[in-house]
């Protein structure tokens, strides 16, 4: 199943001028990854802009089964779009396109938002950075000297603050901004996602695993922007779901693989 | 099965109240029946979530081999 990607297998965005060509990834090489629920007002505008930084990059979006058009919009709009039976949640969602990126023969998947909050410019600065430093890991980060525009509401700061504080000492490292959707991986880190990926509110758990199979991470600055459509799917109740889940999803996590290591596994 | 041992062997129940330092058996016979349900609902839970894992691990196979099954499709036409 595993092969180089070729032109038919992920359908590259329509070519808008080469005049970036020399600087552009390499095909087959960056996989533009985006998972989506519900995002037919927003989608095309994600491609359009995202064509318009890389053109012809590859970008495949996850449908995660959204009651609306937002499959049939980004395939029309030029996208490839890996359609799931039923809904499985953002973290499904986003491992079910690492499988595929893994299987493909991508070297670099970037994972970005279909509300269009995440700048497609910076995926250049998350390639090179994944490129050059040979981390495992890029995270967009929101908080680091360098970003800029919108940040979050209030009570969103507080819960990043928070588990911001939290994890510093689990991964030994600080990180700015945990719960960013704008991440970049390379390809070690994607055989380990394919196989283990948290299936819920899966970025802070997601570092804890990493960290713990001694793989690395970095942060670069990006720029936030509001969502360009449509409202956030988050509510109260499914905010303090969250902290608990993720609370108890981190410790599950340090639990198996601190046992295991002790296990000489 | 747990009703069972205890009507065999109608002197369990006095010594588990004795070990736990229950002095009704009837109050024995309830924190049986409550450990009996903490265990099998755990037993269910650990049983649902791997069912659960197995039903993502499925569906996400199926997006994937008919997305790739989409693109040799594609081919094949553009071949032909």
């Amino acid at each position: 199943m595993n092969g180089r990607p070729t032109s038919s297998n992920v359908r590259r965005g329509p070519a808008r001028g080469d005049e970036n060509a020399a600087t552009q990834p390499a095909p087959g090489d960056l996989l533009v990854l985006i998972p989506a629920l519900n995002e037919e007002a927003c989608i095309e505008g994600v491609l359009t802009e995202l064509w318009d930084v890389l053109p012809g990059c590859d970008v495949v979006v996850v449908d995660d089964c959204s009651r609306d058009a937002t499959a049939a919009v980004a395939a029309a709009a030029g996208a490839r779009v890996l359609k799931l039976p039923h809904h499985l949640g953002l973290g499904g969602a986003v491992q079910a396109g690492y499988k595929l990126a893994f299987e493909l023969g991508y070297d670099i998947v970037i994972r970005i938002d279909a509300d269009g909050q995440h700048n497609p410019r910076d995926i250049r600065l998350i390639y090179d950075t994944l490129k050059e430093t040979g981390v495992e890991m890029v995270i967009g980060s929101r908080f680091l000297p360098g970003s800029s525009g919108y940040q979050s509401t209030f009570a969103r700061l507080l819960v990043i603050r928070f588990f911001r504080l939290m994890l510093h000492p689990i991964l030994d490292h600080p990180v700015r901004d945990p719960t960013s959707g704008f991440v970049g991986v390379n390809r070690a880190a994607l055989e380990l996602f394919s196989r283990v990926f948290p299936l819920e509110y899966p970025e802070i758990e997601a570092l804890v695993v990493l960290q713990r199979c001694v793989f690395r991470f970095r942060e670069v600055p990006v720029a936030m922007r509001p969502r360009a459509a449509g409202t956030s799917t988050i509510t109260w109740w499914k905010s303090t779901y969250y902290i608990l889940h993720v609370l108890l999803g981190v410790f599950v996590n340090i639990l198996k693989y601190d046992v295991r290591r002790l296990g000489g596994k | 099965m747990a009703l069972l041992v205890v009507v065999l062997a109608p002197g369990l129940l006095g010594s588990i109240a004795g070990m736990v330092g229950l002095q009704d058996e009837t109050m024995a016979l309830l924190l049986l029946v409550g450990c009996l349900f903490l265990f099998v609902l755990f037993r269910l839970s650990m049983v649902v979530s791997a069912l659960k894992e197995n039903n993502i691990a499925l569906a996400q196979r199926l997006a994937i081999l008919e997305f790739r099954l989409a693109d040799r499709h594609e081919e094949e036409t553009k071949r032909s």
